[in-house]
């Protein structure tokens, strides 16, 4: 009964130092071509106040269709004034990936904080995960929009 | 050609066959849900790969924080856990799942894995000196379970590959196959094809063999390999288009003499044999003479010859002569030697317009040969032409002059020689033209013979004599020609029943008349018309006796009632002793054959005085009386006449 509520403890204090909770924390560095001069730091909150957007699809990593609400990086790119070809986005877990930039606007990626209503947390893979509309296009189903599939994101830098 | 026509089809049929499934089996061993599937495989591995460096990142973390035991370490080890337990969540849901369910082991390590990493998330919530070595102890166990599960799903990944690859070299053996069918189909197709073609080409080759053959039988006479007609026109087609100022065209018509009796001798494959080795020789003849010269058969017996030459090259009359002279030498045939004469009509053409007619005149200079005699050569002149343009001109009048009468029957009157009274009239057909003037029946008679006009002339002669001659006593009788064509055309019978009724002649008034050579075409039939009109009462005459064979044959076969001697005796008698003796003969055999026997052409005294001593009774000729139209006979008194002759005769006695 003891272990069971220390685990519960355990739960509540390893949630609380995650970021999922806290929408003003920083959770997205943008830098290099972009409007700013210094890279810039974006909360959820932040993000949220753009234009949002949603897409249903199934994904490799997913059971079934699931919805994901977040904001287009076509829009997040025009909101940061990036001019750059390329965008290097770099994950939690160090994972990194090149994303041309024509994909946004050609495939719509988003960038989702949302998953079937709920902010994701690292353990869901947010807070930031970029999806692509994989159901609507087929053929993006290969390891190449797999491999831009970035899911816990931290920074953006446009190159 | 049906056979092949089966094989284009099945071999058709197999290369689209075979299309067909290559097209299928391509578009179904590389659909897209495939290289799908395949895509996923590689994410699973590379899930794992990255399952196991957050780990290591964690076991990073962790080192640093136990040696530091700072608050950001501390931070940076929970996200580092997060991280991980973010991973869990991938491999327990989606492509990884579908992997770890497919294994059970793996599926069972997994769940182990999943209770091992939450339990260590308690153990890093209270990390003292004492529970290091729990921890520790606790990631190397994570450790080994990732190290399998990452460990399985390369392997798994890489057997995959390698069953892939597999079936892929499969897959291109297939594929190979199936080219390689195609191939061999194509080649197949091919050489049907260029069969086929090969077919077509031979097919053509003898079509073009067969038309240059028709073109050459077209051209040539079957019998002797020479020329015919046909290219004789060409030839002078040509001459006429390229005819030079210094060249010039000489046509030899050619005839052999008495061909036909050759033929009725030898049959005709000793004639055939006799015309294949004249052809022999008329080929080496032409080409022993410089020019572009032509051997040619246009007839049975009749060859023309062209030369085209140069006038120096040329001395017409020497090659005629030269000519006619191969004809001294026998010629060698199948069936021996045979000697054989020929007549020769020949014509030149100096400019291009002569040889429109040049090969008509020697047709016509070979027709005027042939009635001088055989063995004549002739050179076309101008009034050969203007007697054949009068023949063709009487030709071309004679059923008009026919019909309206033009053509009428003159009477000469046949005489008792000893007594000098008229026994009977000869009908002889005279035609006065109103251009040309009298037209001998010699000329005409011919022509009609020829036309068939002979028929409507003899139709028209009989019925005017028999009508004539019903102005005259009773006791005179009337003589008709029958021709050939009459006798053969088997209404005779009918016409002169017919006549004698519609006319009223008593039949014993009525003789008709036909010469050696009717008879001799067919004596049976012949023969066979005369007993019948002989048993309606009409008396049968023959004409011209003694200018012809004169067989003895068809002198017994018939009843002659008259043998009419021909003038050819007349003047013979004049001159030979002999013909003298041959009368005596005629007349004893006229007297056997109880025929009366009557003396043509007699026209002077001396000759009636002759065949009144010999002891002949009838005679007809221009001593006596011309042919003189009706109108003039019945003028005539009989009586008188009568006197006149005896008198004469009586006269002729005394000298």
């Amino acid at each position: 009964m003891l272990r069971i509520l220390a685990g519960l403890i355990l739960v509540f204090s390893l949630g609380s130092v995650s970021v999922a909770a806290d929408l003003d924390k920083t959770v997205l560095t943008i830098s290099g071509k972009i409007g700013s001069e210094s890279p810039i730091d974006l909360s959820i909150r932040q993000l949220k106040q753009l234009s949002g957007s949603s897409v249903s699809t199934s994904t490799p990593w997913h059971d079934g269709e699931v919805t994901f609400e977040g904001v287009l990086l076509s829009t997040l790119m025009n909101h940061v004034g990036a001019t750059g070809q390329n965008a290097d986005l770099v994950a939690l877990n160090e994972y990194r990936s090149t994303l041309p930039i024509s994909d946004f606007q050609e495939h719509r990626p988003l960038l989702a904080f949302i998953k079937d209503e709920s902010y994701m947390t690292i353990r869901d893979k947010g807070p930031l995960f970029v999806i692509y509309p994989f159901d609507d296009k087929p053929e993006l189903k290969t390891e190449v929009y797999f491999s831009r599939s970035v899911w816990q994101v931290r920074t953006i830098e446009i190159r | 050609m049906r056979r092949v026509n089966l094989w284009h089809v099945a071999i058709l049929c197999g290369f689209l066959i075979t299309h067909f499934v290559f097209w299928t089996y391509f578009y179904v061993s590389y659909s897209i849900e495939q290289e799908q599937a395949r895509s996923l495989e590689y994410d699973t591995v590379w899930s794992s790969t990255n399952g196991r460096n957050e780990f290591y990142r964690l076991s990073a973390s962790l080192n640093q924080y136990l040696a530091t035991r700072t608050p950001e370490d501390l931070d940076a080890l929970s996200v580092k856990y997060e991280i991980l337990l973010a991973r869990l969540e991938t491999w327990n849901s989606g492509n990884f799942r579908r992997f770890l369910n497919s294994n059970r082991e793996m599926s069972n390590v997994f769940s182990q894995l999943k209770t091992e990493v939450t339990d260590l998330g308690f153990a890093l919530e209270n990390i003292s000196e004492s529970t290091v070595t729990d921890i520790h102890a606790r990631m190397e166990k994570i450790a080994s379970k990732i190290e399998v599960i990452a460990g399985k799903s390369y392997q798994t990944s890489i057997e995959r590959f390698a069953d892939e690859r597999a079936d892929f070299q499969d897959r291109l053996m297939t594929e190979k196959r199936i080219v390689m069918g195609l191939l061999v189909l194509a080649t197949c197709l091919l050489a049907v094809v260029m069969r086929q073609n090969w077919i077509l080409k031979q097919a053509n080759a003898q079509i073009a063999g067969d038309a240059d053959q028709l073109s050459y039988m077209a051209k040539h006479d079957a019998l002797t390999g020479l020329a015919n007609r046909t290219l004789v026109d060409e030839h002078l087609r040509q001459a006429k288009a390229n005819l030079s100022d210094d060249e010039v065209v000489l046509a030899v018509a050619l005839d052999l003499d008495g061909f036909k009796a050759i033929n009725d001798t030898l049959g005709h494959a000793g004639g055939d044999a006799l015309l294949i080795a004249l052809a022999k020789r008329l080929n080496l003849f032409v080409d022993g003479i410089s020019g572009q010269n032509l051997a040619a058969r246009v007839g049975g017996d009749e060859f023309m010859l062209l030369f085209w030459c140069r006038k120096k090259d040329l001395d017409c009359d020497s090659t005629i002569r030269f000519l006619s002279g191969q004809f001294n030498a026998p010629l060698e045939t199948t069936i021996g030697s045979l000697l054989v004469g020929t007549s020769i009509g020949y014509a030149i053409a100096i400019e291009r317009d002569d040889l429109d007619t040049v090969v008509l005149n020697a047709d016509l200079a070979l027709t005027e040969a042939k009635l001088v005699g055989p063995g004549t050569d002739l050179r076309f002149s101008t009034p050969m032409r203007t007697r054949m343009e009068r023949r063709l001109r009487i030709e071309r009048e004679l059923p008009d002059a026919l019909a309206n009468s033009l053509i009428k029957p003159h009477y000469q009157l046949q005489y008792n020689i000893v007594t000098g009274e008229p026994i009977g009239l000869k009908a002889l057909a005279r035609w006065n033209h109103c251009d040309i003037g009298p037209v001998s029946p010699s000329e005409f008679i011919p022509i009609a013979e020829a036309s068939g006009d002979v028929v409507e002339l003899g139709r028209l002669m009989l019925r005017s004599a028999c009508r004539d001659v019903q102005f005259l006593p009773d006791h005179m009788r009337v003589s008709v020609n029958l021709s050939m064509i009459q006798l053969l055309n088997d209404d005779v019978v009918a016409l002169v029943r017919d006549t004698l009724e519609q006319t009223g002649l008593d039949p014993r008034r009525l003789k008709l008349e036909v010469t050696e050579s009717v008879i001799m075409h067919n004596v049976e039939l012949v023969a066979g018309v005369l007993s019948k009109l002989q048993a309606m009462g009409v008396s049968i005459s023959l004409d011209d006796f003694g200018t012809g064979y004169s067989a003895l044959s068809y002198l017994s076969n018939f009843k002659w009632d008259e043998l009419k001697i021909d003038r050819s005796f007349v003047l013979a008698c004049e001159s030979s002793p002999k013909a003298l003796n041959i009368i005596n003969v005629i007349m004893s055999l006229a007297d056997k054959m109880n025929a009366d026997l009557l003396v043509e052409g007699l026209e002077t005294r001396e000759q009636a005085k002759t065949f009144q001593r010999l002891g002949c009774r009838f005679g007809q000729g221009y001593y006596f009386s011309k042919p003189i139209p009706v109108e003039q006979l019945r003028e005539i008194p009989f009586n008188e006449v009568e006197e006149i002759a005896a008198s004469n005769l009586s006269v002729a006695a005394h000298i």
